[in-house]
């Protein structure tokens, strides 16, 4: 029973969800609670969702708490990472929990670290972007060559540089009107190929859950 | 000539720093082309009318603030510049506050420059709300239950007169996403289907969200850092983001001088070999 019954919930909120999609009216639906109270089905089963994803997150902490007080005590490689980690773990979400969102600590944090660090951890990648490009574009075959001919007729369209040495009102549009034609065209071709077997392979997918087919979501004994 | 096919990388490193650098601090001036997706955008709030309710989407965190903030100050400044009313909600719990800062600058900006742009009647940051999509679906039934029924800030819905008008997402009420991953767009392709559809993106996703565009899925786009620019020349005539361009033109120029270089490198070791 232990995999019988996830597997028949499964199923069943599955197939409500979907029936929820597939006939509208059913959004209009209410039940009532033994108090009186009334509500739109879907209200009930969007919140046990949300529900069931904040458990999780609270899953999630205790997991990495778990790990990492495990971690302090056997004294293991780099432990003293692991007290900063749960300081910073619990100390944030503590001072959120007693400041609000927009409090004056808590955001001098978010503004002070979190947006800085975040912002130049992706800065970075002005740089080792330039020394991948010069590494990586190399006409060793007419496929690079061609990868890289579109390369730079993209960076061209993308900035002012490109525009003041071939104009956007001047023959083909210039490098903006190449560029257009690259990504409307033959990017456009690629990415709904690429998008139509994703979405297949997802509906494949939920098909093989909901038959029961699919139980790698249940971990193994 | 050979050598040029290894350069030292902090060479690489400490060019790219100063082109990035002397733009910004001595902007050039290039000239602008502009996008037919950031036309699509601007003419869109321009045709907004006086109460009419929009929302927008933070579906970023700091790591994007620099194409994508620049972006999200411009509309919000337009939207108050047109009467319109917003409604910002946040996909990227990581964002919400930056968002926030973002909308209330530009908020300020706009009440400096006579507009009406009173927080609770003329914008709510409602902000991020758990539950991923099933909470967004969830929003199109109930709004107010989705979101508990509190902003960002912690206010009840009930003391905010915008509020009043938004029990319900419906499609009449446009949204404007700044994307810059996941989640962010395919939430409302999948299951906002009806809804006019605006997207802000970093450059890297172009890819993804041209293809929406053409399909007319996405009505209107604003491109990384240049939708951004040539959304403030529309609105001012120029702007912070337009100088940013100089810098970003000659890092692009830097990369493709490497290129060539690198090139050059290659073939004369590939002559010489014979």
């Amino acid at each position: 029973m232990r995999r019988e019954i996830p597997i028949i919930l499964t199923i069943v909120f599955l197939l409500v969800r979907a029936l929820f999609e597939l006939i509208g009216p059913l959004y209009d639906f209410q039940i009532t609670f033994p108090d009186g109270t009334k509500e739109n089905l879907f209200t009930t089963i969007s919140n046990a969702v949300v529900f069931m994803s904040v458990v999780a997150l609270f899953m999630g902490m205790w997991n990495l708490t778990r790990n990492h007080v495990g971690n302090i005590r056997r004294k293991r490689e780099n432990w003293p990472y692991s007290i900063w980690l749960l300081v910073l773990l619990y100390g944030y979400a503590i001072l959120g929990i007693i400041e609000g969102m927009e409090g004056k600590h808590f955001d001098w944090i978010y503004n002070g670290v979190i947006v800085p660090l975040d912002s130049t951890t992706l800065s970075l990648l002005a740089f080792f972007i330039a020394s991948a490009a010069y590494r990586a574009f190399r006409v060793r075959s007419l496929e690079a060559g061609l990868m890289m001919v579109v390369a730079f007729i993209i960076m061209m369209g993308n900035t002012s540089l490109g525009n003041a040495i071939w104009s956007q009102t001047s023959w083909l549009g210039g490098f903006k009107g190449i560029r257009d034609w690259l990504m409307n065209v033959p990017n456009a071709a690629g990415f709904r190929a690429i998008n139509l077997g994703l979405f297949i392979g997802g509906y494949v997918a939920a098909v093989r859950v909901a038959l029961g087919l699919e139980r790698r979501y249940l971990g193994q004994d | 000539m050979e050598k040029l096919e290894n350069i030292d990388p902090r060479w690489v490193y400490l060019v790219m720093a100063i082109l990035l650098t002397i733009p910004i601090l001595k902007p050039v001036g290039l000239a602008l082309g502009m996008d037919e997706g950031t036309k699509a955008v601007y003419n869109w709030v321009e045709s907004l009318k006086p109460g009419d309710i929009v929302f927008g989407d933070v579906a970023y965190a700091g790591g994007s603030d620099a194409e994508l903030s620049p972006q999200l100050s411009a509309w919000f400044y337009h939207c108050m510049k047109k009467g319109a009313k917003v409604v910002m909600v946040a996909q990227w719990n990581t964002g919400a506050s930056l968002g926030y800062k973002v909308c209330q600058a530009a908020a300020e900006k706009a009440k400096k420059d006579g507009y009406s742009a009173e927080y609770g009647t003329d914008w709510v940051y409602v902000g991020w709300k758990a539950g991923g999509t099933t909470t967004w679906r969830q929003m199109q039934v109930d709004f107010w239950n989705a979101c508990a029924e509190t902003d960002h800030l912690g206010n009840k819905f009930s003391d905010l007169p915008l509020m009043q008008r938004v029990k319900q997402w419906t499609p009449d009420m446009p949204v404007m996403i700044f994307s810059a991953g996941s989640p962010g767009v395919p939430t409302y392709t999948n299951y906002f289907v009806g809804w006019p559809l605006y997207v802000g993106n970093v450059a890297v996703q172009a890819a993804e969200i041209v293809p929406l565009v053409r399909s007319g899925q996405v009505k209107g786009n604003l491109l990384g850092m240049t939708g951004a620019a040539q959304y403030e020349v529309l609105l001012w005539g120029g702007g912070p983001t337009v100088k940013k361009m100089d810098a970003q033109s000659l890092g692009h120029l830097w990369i493709i001088v490497l290129i060539v270089l690198g090139n050059i490198g290659y073939i004369s070791k590939l002559r010489k070999k014979g």
